[in-house]
């Protein structure tokens, strides 16, 4: 889980009023989502209500919560997490064996929510919000390559360069936001190479 | 059909600034079920069954353990905006790499990042927002990977390698590490009634001919479903059936013996197409028939819709015993329509393989090309309800390989629901035919045979000359049947092909075949070594392109203009030594591989309907035996 080494998102900006939202994700195992939820449920609000009392006895966790408060069409954006820096071109020098970095590029890793007011804040009309959510649900995984074609064996692992590969969910969208909690996404991740199968569920609301 | 959809987008697009300001809140969803191919087929099997009872049967295959599901995303929409929901893996792939050639080293100097995961986008339009009923359309995009990249091993060899400033005897071979993505796709307009899921579509796994390393036949069927957001307001009570029949083409090619299926087009009622794919479906199921193809599409009026499954499979172009480009294709099924024009293009096998060894004195040093094996169908899709018979197309004697049977013949079935009603086809306030509409252009089928006999025949089967065209030929055209099915003589060619008239239409079955007619010579001259620097592609296998128009069809009279190529003998690349020979008399004239072929073309050829025609003999090119091809043509 990303969660654990970013630290989950929580961010707060304020207390309650007319263009603040409240964005959650939970991170389901599958296991629990075909025991407990699989096809019960069709109310978000009552959804969500379960899945935080499951947060609560720790068998779901909560690895976004993030309140804030939006105000005319200016922009609001949410990063937590780090840059890191990968390889994007490699040169070889002469009759060296190993390769270099030449060229680097930087590439955040962690959680972006963009948030932004589509609608004018009528206060018996539904608040319309842009929302742009990317959230890594692992930490970035390095793969090798080489790059010796003749070598063999050890020599031909040793002569090789990585590249990363990242896994993460992404949302991109025009949603209106309600007093009660709505399902923004629900995202199975299945059993692979990263581990058991999960599920992402995102909300919204307006507080 | 189209008429109606377009008032239907009119009103909406009227109704859209009315509502704007409470747009409903909406809820999609998208599941892929993986399930054994003849349960699937099974299910589907009854025409006009609903898609939620199909999908309800999915549901209860999942739950038995026969079916599992691979990918369930769901987002909220609110009517009229666009979403986009990702999940998955972004992986960084080489794209550009430098070359030390006397080493051998390719070092990546480029990164390109690929999408392996699900991905949809989604833009749905409701048909009465204010009083929401259930419909729902949407314009639909997805993309499933059902696996991450394959590494693939390519040979590398550089066969002039220079030490100290000077060029020395050395070669260097080596391999390279390349990857192949897989990718399920479908791009189209959906219509959605009721809050009932709807079958967007259903394809085989983009792994399943290659590598093919899972075990058993699947099918991927892509469920979609939209309802609103808030489920505290049921939706009116609905005949949903009735009032939200299925919009569905579904795709059947289906492999056979090829004297089989010549005797089944000789009897066949084009009427009785549905039954002729039941029949040929059961007998697939007994294990005497081979499925090659089976994939549906939810269709709406005619929009444009792709569907892809497939390998991608990378192999190099430019200098390709030591690549410094790339060329992609897809193996697999790819299934494209636009109104009534549809593409089809189905690899029957995986791609065979070309090698080329580069030095007499480095046996290591090879290089090597794919061949794809497809089959191609550029025609029109049916309007009409009911099954059809798109094309036959026997895979020829050329193409024969692993993976690919001997005396095989692939017929190819739509099974086509357009949503209306047979009841209604003629009730425009029905969905069907507008009063003042074109009638849609008539559809024929035209079929081509050519017989392999002994030389010796060659006066029994010239064509009628041309003031004697109306004479009928059917005697002798029966004659050559009887043969067939007795022994007596064989199928070189047999292809046939729904159209209509006015439009080109085209079928093919070929191989790929790259031929070197480049090389690089040897840097010393008493070094024997060559290797191919440019490549050649011909189509190896059996293609024909019509056109036909229908000037009085009421005198069952059809001029046709058409191009067939049939290849009689598999091309032989020249051997090394044959090369290293011709760059030893300083000539750069590489001939490639010979690709012998033969061919029969006509312009406004008349034909009677439903009678064949002799079109006369050719000496089959490339062929040692003494045998003569004759061709028939006939439309229906």
């Amino acid at each position: 889980m990303l969660s654990l080494w970013l630290g989950t998102v929580v961010s707060s900006c304020g207390g309650p009023s007319r263009g603040e939202v409240e964005v959650m994700m939970f991170a389901v195992p599958e296991a629990v989502w075909l025991a407990k939820f699989e096809g019960q449920l069709k109310e978000h609000p009552m959804l969500w209500k379960q899945l935080d009392e499951e947060a609560r006895a720790g068998r779901v966790e909560r690895p976004v919560e993030m309140k804030c408060k939006l105000a005319g069409d200016e922009p609001f954006e949410k990063r937590v997490g780090g840059e890191k820096e990968f390889v994007e071109s490699w040169r070889k020098d002469g009759a060296a064996k190993e390769v270099k970095q030449d060229r680097v590029t930087r590439r955040f890793i962690g959680t972006v929510i963009r948030l932004q007011l589509q609608s004018d804040m009528r206060e018996d009309a539904p608040l319309r919000v842009t929302m742009k959510l990317e959230h890594h649900i692992a930490p970035p995984v390095m793969r090798r390559i080489n790059y010796a074609n003749a070598a063999t064996g050890a020599e031909r692992e040793r002569l090789s360069v990585e590249y990363p590969q990242f896994e993460k969910i992404e949302w991109n969208g025009v949603i209106s936001v309600r007093h009660e909690w709505r399902l923004v996404t629900q995202l199975l991740r299945p059993q692979g190479d990263g581990g058991n199968a999960m599920r992402y569920l995102v909300f919204i609301k307006r507080p | 059909m189209k008429t109606h959809t377009l008032a239907l987008l009119t009103a909406i697009a009227i109704a859209t600034p009315l509502c704007a300001a409470d747009d409903l809140m909406l809820e999609v969803r998208q599941v892929v079920i993986r399930a054994p191919e003849l349960e699937v087929i099974e299910m589907m099997a009854a025409p006009r069954k609903t898609d939620a009872e199909v999908a309800a049967r999915l549901w209860q295959s999942v739950k038995d353990g026969r079916a599992s599901v691979v990918s369930d995303v769901t987002s909220a929409a609110d009517e009229h905006q666009q979403f986009s929901v990702n999940s998955g893996r972004q992986v960084w792939l080489p794209s550009e790499l430098s070359q030390d050639f006397d080493r051998l080293y390719l070092t990546p100097v480029g990164f390109e990042e690929h999408f392996i995961g699900t991905a949809l986008e989604c833009l749905p339009v409701a048909a009465a927002p204010l009083a929401f009923d259930g419909q729902v359309q949407a314009e639909w995009k997805t993309r499933f990977s059902p696996r991450g990249p394959l590494t693939v091993k390519w040979p590398t060899s550089w066969l002039n390698v220079w030490e100290n400033d000077k060029a020395s005897d050395k070669a260097v071979h080596g391999w390279l590490d390349w990857r192949d993505l897989f990718e399920e796709s479908f791009n189209g307009s959906v219509r959605f009634g009721g809050g009932e899921p709807v079958i967007i579509a259903i394809m085989p796994p983009a792994d399943q001919v290659w590598p093919g390393e899972r075990k058993g036949r699947w099918l991927d069927v892509f469920l979609g479903q939209i309802n609103k957001a808030d489920q505290d307001e049921a939706l009116p009570p609905k005949d949903y059936a009735a009032s939200f029949p299925v919009m569905r083409t579904m795709l059947f090619g289906i492999g056979l013996n090829d004297k089989e299926a010549l005797a089944i087009m000789s009897a066949r009622d084009a009427r009785d197409d549905a039954a002729l794919l039941q029949k040929l479906l059961a007998r697939v199921r007994q294990g005497d028939a081979r499925l090659h193809l089976c994939a549906a599409s939810a269709n709406d009026s005619g929009a444009p819709r792709n569907l892809l499954s497939a390998r991608l499979h990378d192999y190099p172009t430019e200098m390709p015993s030591i690549p410094s480009g790339w060329n992609y294709m897809i193996v697999g099924t790819q299934w494209q329509t636009d109104g009534r024009d549809l593409e089809l293009h189905h690899d029957l096998a995986p791609p065979a393989r070309t090698v080329w060894p580069l030095a007499l004195d480095v046996p290591e040093a090879v290089m090597w090309q794919p061949r794809f094996r497809r089959l191609n169908i550029e025609s029109v899709q049916p309007t009409a309800n009911g099954t059809h018979l798109l094309s036959l197309q026997h895979i020829p004697e050329v193409m024969h390989g692993e993976g690919i049977r001997s005396h095989e013949s692939v017929l190819v079935f739509a099974q086509h629901e357009s949503g209306v009603r047979p009841e209604d086809e003629f009730a425009p306030n029905k969905g069907g035919a507008q009063p003042d509409a074109e009638p849609p252009p008539r559809d024929y089928e035209a079929e081509m045979i050519v017989f392999e006999l002994p030389a010796k025949e060659e006066a029994d089967w010239q064509p009628a000359d041309a003031n004697r065209w109306h004479e009928p030929d059917g005697k002798r055209f029966h004659a050559l049947l009887d043969r067939v099915k007795s022994g007596d003589a064989t199928l070189a060619a047999h292809v046939a092909l729904r159209f209509h008239a006015g439009s080109r239409a085209k079928v093919s079955i070929t191989e790929d075949y790259r031929t070197a007619v480049e090389f690089d010579p040897p840097e010393k001259p008493d070094t024997p070594r060559m290797r191919p620097t440019a490549l050649k592609s011909l189509p190896v296998g059996t293609s024909w392109e019509i056109k036909a128009h229908d000037p009085a069809p009421e005198d069952s009279i059809l001029l046709l203009t058409h191009a067939f190529d049939h290849s009689t003998a598999k091309p032989t690349e020249p051997t090394l030594q044959e090369t290293l020979a011709i760059a030893a008399k300083d000539k750069e004239d590489y001939p490639g591989a010979a690709h012998h072929f033969e061919t029969w073309a006509d312009r406004d050829l008349k034909l009677i309907l439903g009678q064949p025609r002799c079109l006369g003999t050719r000496r089959p090119p490339g062929v040692k035996d003494e045998v003569l091809h004759v061709a028939f043509v006939r439309v229906k």
